[in-house]
């Protein structure tokens, strides 16, 4: 095998960085991020398409978690997504939790949207709650009985101003927001063409572009007291 | 391994390092729903049926890094984490080296620390929190472990390759729920 000289590595290894992507070119071309369309089926799925999903504490109550997940490869012009949500009805949206360490999901929180019109639709949440089934399949969470699980509902945000949700301890966002992620893709490329380094400072590819969010907050105890071995992902699944 | 390290916890250390947390209770009264109110959940399609995964998203770019065949990225975003150690261990470890420049024994260990494909959220009782921050530069944590000072690709160091030099988001994150900024207008 033919040794590689310190370039030839570099731009190899750049180039894997892109790979990746599946080079994204849809319609606005070149778009990619942490998961933002990673796999061929799923980029002609942009309703079931997670691009990023964050865990943290509250910068407002210390006792609650931040749970936020956000969909679609290109919400990429202001004019997509303000008064259409790109949420389907035929999707479930869930953040999943494991709080014993086996990389099975303990608790879920899922989410779906209602409303045939897709300028009214509400976000209907269930839980954070054990499911019925656990792995690539789901089933919608009981709502009765004595395992019911928590309920929540909010409008689908399609403008500026976030409709906000806050009901005994959970409270819940569902909508279009700014992309919060961020990286010189412009340069990444460039990289890839030949250019030796980044530029400093770099130029954020996802400057100016949109995603639809779903963000959920909630008292930490609620996942299992003091556990120190939490993790969490989520999901979308279809019938 | 200092940069294996690095990679999952520098996260947990700029938490900490952030946790000048004001334990202020927000007074969001005009946006609450009568209390006590029961939530009636519209009824949806889903209801009963059996749903099958479409994607899913843990460690950020696992998939997009660490997975190489398209084949292989569309089983990967339709399984579950329990299985990732036994069925994308050996993919990543191949995908890692080919696309890296990094040696077996430090491909393996990367790959032994993202997969499964969750994101750990630490300790939430004590003072560690780790988890995903919307501010987290998670590319230059990337960037940093292959090509950084003591980086796992071959051709590290590479100062100008270990960051892309964007350091932050275009717009400022809210200090109050849903904290993601405010969308861009047409």
């Amino acid at each position: 095998m033919k040794r590689m000289n310190a370039a030839e590595r570099r731009r190899l290894a750049l180039l894997g960085l892109l790979a990746g992507s599946a080079t994204a070119i849809a319609s606005f071309g070149w778009l990619t991020a942490a998961d933002h369309i990673d796999s061929p089926l799923i980029a002609a799925d942009q309703s079931a398409d997670l691009a990023d999903v964050y865990s943290f504490r509250s910068p407002t109550n210390p006792d609650h978690i931040v749970l936020a997940m956000t969909i679609s490869n290109i919400q990429a012009a202001p004019e997509i997504g303000f008064g259409r949500s790109i949420f389907d009805p035929q999707v479930l949206y869930q953040f999943k939790i494991d709080n014993d360490g086996d990389a099975v999901e303990d608790f879920v929180i899922q989410a779906f949207v209602t409303g045939k019109d897709a300028s009214k639709q509400k976000m209907n949440f269930l839980g954070p709650a054990a499911p019925e089934v656990t792995g690539t399949d789901a089933r919608i969470l009981s709502r009765s009985g004595k395992n019911k699980a928590r309920k929540g509902k909010v409008r689908v945000s399609t403008g500026t101003v976030p409709i906000i949700k806050s009901k005994r301890g959970m409270t819940v966002f569902a909508g279009v927001r700014d992309d919060p992620f961020f990286f010189d893709f412009g340069q990444f490329v460039a990289v890839l063409g030949g250019a030796s380094s980044f530029n400093d400072p770099g130029t954020d590819a996802f400057a100016g572009l949109n995603v639809y969010a779903i963000v959920v907050e909630f008292p930490i105890a609620w996942l299992g007291g003091d556990s120190n071995d939490l993790k969490v992902w989520a999901t979308t699944s279809r019938p | 391994m200092r940069t294996l390290h690095f990679y999952l916890w520098t996260v947990t250390l700029l938490v900490t390092a952030a946790l000048t947390v004001a334990a202020c209770d927000e007074d969001r009264s005009e946006l609450l729903e009568p209390d006590g109110a029961q939530v009636q959940l519209s009824k949806t399609p889903l209801e009963s049926m059996t749903l099958t995964q479409q994607d899913r998203f843990g460690i950020p770019a696992i998939n997009t890094l660490f997975v190489s065949a398209a084949s292989d990225k569309n089983a990967f975003n339709r399984a579950a984490p329990e299985n990732d150690a036994s069925d994308f261990t050996a993919i990543a470890v191949a995908t890692i080296m080919g696309r890296f420049a990094v040696s077996e024994a430090n491909a393996t260990a990367l790959a032994g620390l993202v997969l499964p494909d969750v994101q750990p959220l630490g300790d939430l009782s004590g003072a560690l929190f780790a988890g995903r921050r919307l501010s987290d530069d998670v590319v230059d944590l990337v960037l940093g472990v292959l090509f950084g000072p003591t980086g796992l690709s071959d051709a590290a160091p590479a100062p100008g390759l270990a960051s892309d030099f964007v350091d932050g988001n275009d717009k400022p994150f809210l200090a109050e729920f849903p904290y993601l900024a405010t969308p861009h207008t047409p």
